[in-house]
């Protein structure tokens, strides 16, 4: 069933119809726990997509001679090395950037969202085809966490991006910028874009052997059973 | 001894993985809609948390630290992880084929449990001891089984609550974790001294 | 028996050697940088405490100033030598303390007439709007004065003397926990110089 896929919808695939974060539900550790300012949020994308597309790329290079075996091994030792580069490189070349986003750098190699893209897309796919795949869900993924870092900042704290905006409107409330309001404002972007789109969660493809544990997975909802 | 306590406490309530450090969550959300399955995870997730802290601070400090490779540790400790979830894996399905079932299908999704390898990155951060890393990893465990525990029960009500089109599923559960949350700040400050 | 343990190995191993060969080029081509980086930031952290000095000697940690003969408080991390001119002028402190929110880290400057020069909270999970405002002028202002005699003491109402320091409303936990660490400082500091 190789239905030939158009270039440019596997790009905007993973903005809206199949956006990872809003949609797939993957990705939420750093989602929420980096997502404090609009600027975090930017970066934390940016570097995520940096991993996706590389290791897309590599897997789908790789995926015809790697054996089934020593499938899963592989991608995470492919998956691991793009995330020990991008933590290289914003040490050295971004420190700020780094110091603010912590341990959630690393935190990219279990991000679901790299790991679901490798077995649902480059495993099965041409490398031209994977990059842009892995650019168009990072796109979304960067995009989605954008929103609600803004949100975040504009509600806690009255800036974006370090630019105060909100002045004199409103006095900004710090919950928003704690635990709770993460998980309060995800909660309701995710609402919003469920109305907006009018459709419901769909299943980030469980059956195909993701054993990723993701939100959306009712494999392992169901204790097993899918 | 007052350390490890405040290490346990620690990561327990007032640094609640799930709840404070977000780590765990894909899992948190996932599992938790019914308390049995939560129940199931939680003992899996406790399990692998404690030997995979063992195990990867002596790769830290017996293999890379002494040769200068602190840059492999995140490619080091995930493949340890792997590693060992699968040996689990394999040896429960031979050994104790009870807990087994139990616990066993859970196990692959702890590979990419944030919780995990999020312990391992805190304890190189904190420059903790063998000790105070395996305490720390048994604490995260614990705190992730209570909110775990406390969500499942909130779930399940909620799937008999009317709820908007817009919010069914994940959004609500998501407003419902922050409340979780909001409860749990009131333990910051619990230690003192 | 090759194809099913042999062969998946082999390419197993293939893929660790040259994903772990590239890691190790960009590591060897970022760790100059990254050392640099680290370097400038601590560098910075110490002039932000202590301003008119131009260079900071390598720290010694607590150990190294136990076995010296110096009686050090568990909590010091680090002693770095204030210089200006060439000349050692002062001591900038690194020390922890037990806050609100867990384990901080707290740099102070410190003269060699034990007059505080800065204090800064280096690391800290304390509560934004807070206790974080022990980053404040506000609240750290305060201490910039010669070290008292005996130590810094917090209280909730306005300061009598330069001893006294009024606590962050809603945040005694952390004003008591950054006086704490003042004190252990100039304790050091005190011990060293040996002043009244």
């Amino acid at each position: 069933m190789a239905e030939r896929k158009k270039p440019v919808s596997v790009l905007l695939n993973g903005i809206i119809k199949e956006n990872p974060t809003f949609r797939l539900l993957l990705g939420m550790c750093p989602s929420l726990a980096v997502t404090t300012m609009a600027r975090n949020g930017l970066g934390m994308g940016a570097a995520a997509t940096f991993v996706l597309v590389g290791s897309n790329l590599v897997i789908s290079l790789i995926r015809k001679i790697v054996p089934d075996k020593v499938r899963i091994p592989a991608y995470i030792t492919v998956i691991a090395t793009f995330t020990t580069i991008v933590q290289l490189l914003l040490a050295a070349f971004f420190p700020e950037l780094n110091k603010q986003l912590g341990i959630y750098i690393p935190l990219i190699v279990v991000n679901c969202i790299i790991f679901a893209r490798a077995e649902m897309f480059a495993q099965k796919n041409g490398p031209l085809l994977s990059i842009l795949d892995g650019l168009g869900m990072g796109a979304g993924f960067t995009l989605a966490i954008t929103i609600i870092g803004s949100v975040r900042e504009i509600l806690g704290a009255g800036t974006w991006m370090g630019i105060p905006v909100t002045v004199n409107l409103f006095e900004p409330a710090i919950m928003f910028i704690l635990p709770p309001g993460g998980f309060l404002v995800m909660g309701f972007l995710v609402a919003l874009f469920n109305k907006l789109t009018d459709k419901k969660e769909k299943d980030p493809g469980c059956e195909t052997g993701c054993n990723a544990g993701c939100p959306g997975c009712s494999k392992a909802a169901n204790g097993g059973e899918a | 001894m007052k350390e490890l306590f405040a290490i346990l406490i620690g990561a327990i309530l007032v640094e609640n993985f799930v709840l404070s450090k977000f780590l765990g969550i894909c899992p948190f959300l996932g599992v938790s809609k019914k308390t049995s399955t939560a129940l199931g995870m939680s003992g899996a997730v406790i399990f692998v948390l404690v030997m995979s802290q063992a195990v990867t601070w002596l790769a830290n400090e017996y293999l890379l630290k002494p040769n200068s490779l602190e840059y492999l540790q995140t490619i080091t400790f995930i493949l340890v992880i792997a590693a060992l979830v699968q040996f689990v894996e394999t040896v429960l399905k031979k050994l104790m084929p009870p807990l087994y079932k139990a616990l066993g299908v859970y196990l692959p999704l702890i590979t990419t449990n944030c919780a995990v390898l999020g312990s391992a990155l805190i304890f190189v951060e904190r420059d903790y001891t063998f000790v105070e890393a395996v305490v720390f990893g048994f604490a995260a465990g614990l705190g992730f089984t209570l909110a775990l525990i406390l969500f499942s029960g909130i779930r399940e009500r909620l799937e008999t609550a009317d709820i908007p089109e817009a919010f069914k599923g994940m959004p609500i559960t998501l407003v419902a974790a922050s409340l979780v949350s909001i409860t749990f700040i009131g333990f910051a400050g619990l230690i003192i001294g | 028996m090759f194809k099913e343990i042999i062969k998946p190995s082999i390419i197993l191993f293939l893929v660790c050697a040259i994903m772990t060969g590239a890691l190790a080029y960009v590591n060897s081509v970022t760790e100059p940088r990254i050392d640099e980086n680290n370097k400038i930031a601590e560098q910075e952290s110490l002039r932000n405490v202590y301003d008119d000095a131009d260079n900071f000697l390598d720290a010694k940690t607590g150990e190294e100033l136990m076995t010296e003969g110096i009686d050090v408080s568990d909590n010091i991390e680090k002693l770095y030598t204030a210089q200006k001119g060439g000349q050692s002028v002062g001591y900038v402190v690194s020390v922890f303390s037990s806050g609100y929110g867990g384990k901080m880290k707290i740099l102070v400057g410190i003269d060699n007439d034990l007059n505080i020069k800065g204090i800064s909270l280096v690391s800290h999970n304390e509560t934004p709007g807070l206790g974080a405002n022990a980053n404040n002028p506000k609240f750290k202002d305060q201490f910039l004065v010669e070290a008292p005699r005996k130590e810094f003491n917090v209280v909730k109402r306005v300061p009598n003397d330069d001893s006294e320091i009024q606590a962050i409303t809603a945040a005694t936990v952390t004003s008591k926990a950054v006086t704490k660490g003042v004190n252990e400082a100039v304790e050091l500091v005190r011990s060293i110089v040996g002043g009244a």
